[in-house]
């Protein structure tokens, strides 16, 4: 891996904005920090806003984005070998350290009001249905309790890019349909929208999700997979990207 | 669901280990959920990092 910073670039400020994103591995790799400047410029609004929207605190949600970039700049050289998209790389390895940072909160939080706060939803919560999310929001100490997790996935897919990256084309295609692709998923029906963000932005196994919600496993697993359909079939409607198999 | 990290413990060994033996087509559709899990996590509302943010940043990695 280079270990020489590249600063001397005769690039002005401007020409920052003609780097392309999914050209930007290639340059990472070869440490250009105008290169990194250039994507943290463009992307670092949206990966905060994920990020805040897991973690809530500001302050957690940039030191998240600190560690994203940092990653980055670490792993650039094998990322460029992937020719996946780097948009894409940042977007989910975000979320995978901040559901990381998330869980590690709910560990250390549980550890002494278990027992006392151990007991899960009211039936008066269920019964209004009141979100895994609100709850956590009104009662800290019943968001607590979460204490499990799918705690190999997560580091699988941080060592293995390789095998999820998708195309930088696909990505790009949407990136220029994001609006109608976000209006699809606005079209969910509400349940199965819900299940699906506590999974999100939650981090949340389907196991857990039906203990919050008071469902049969079955039922929420049933639904995570409709709610995936749907997006996958509107996805493909939207992008024109309609294979035999589906 | 496995991309989301949705999944139980073992769901997920099996899906990794079927990973690892590299099944094209499997490999296909998680690269598809990628795509997906990436257009769910931009719903969220973009919010501006603190002043500080990006110069912390390029102070910590040029002193690595």
């Amino acid at each position: 891996m280079p270990t020489e910073v590249n600063r001397g670039s005769p690039k002005s400020s401007g020409a920052n904005k003609e780097l392309k994103t999914e050209e930007l591995p290639g340059r990472l790799a070869d440490r250009e920090v105008e290169a990194l400047e250039s994507l943290y410029e463009d992307l670092a609004p949206k990966l905060m806003g994920l990020l805040m929207r897991i973690l809530s605190a500001r302050s957690d949600a940039e030191s998240a984005l600190q560690e994203v970039f940092v990653r980055l700049w670490k792993e650039a050289p094998g990322i460029a070998q992937t020719k996946g998209s780097l948009a894409a790389w940042l977007v989910l390895t975000a979320r995978h350290i901040a559901l990381k940072r998330l869980r590690a909160q709910r560990t250390v939080g549980a550890r002494p009001t278990q027992s006392r706060h151990g007991q899960g939803r009211t039936k008066e919560e269920k019964a209004a249905g009141k979100s895994a999310v609100s709850a956590r929001k009104e009662d800290k100490p019943r968001e607590r309790r979460s204490t499990k997790g799918d705690s190999e996935t997560l580091p699988f897919l941080a060592a293995t890019p390789q095998v999820w990256m998708p195309r930088a084309e696909d990505i790009a295609l949407v990136d220029a349909r994001m609006g109608l692709l976000q209006r699809a998923f606005n079209q969910m029906p509400k349940p199965q929208r819900h299940a699906l963000e506590l999974a999100l932005f939650g981090g949340y196994t389907e196991s857990e999700i039906a203990e919050q919600l008071g469902e049969p496993l079955g039922k929420v697993n049933a639904g995570l997979r409709a709610a995936f359909t749907f997006l996958r079939h509107r996805q493909h409607a939207v992008l024109g990207t309609w294979t035999a198999d589906i | 669901m496995f991309l989301l990290g949705a999944l139980s413990d073992e769901g997920s060994l099996e899906l990794r280990e079927h990973l690892n033996q590299g099944c094209e087509h499997c490999l296909e559709r998680v690269k598809e959920a990628a795509r997906t899990v990436y257009l769910l996590s931009l719903s969220a509302r973009p919010v501006s990092p603190g002043p500080k943010a990006k110069a912390d940043l390029l102070r910590l990695l040029l002193k690595k």
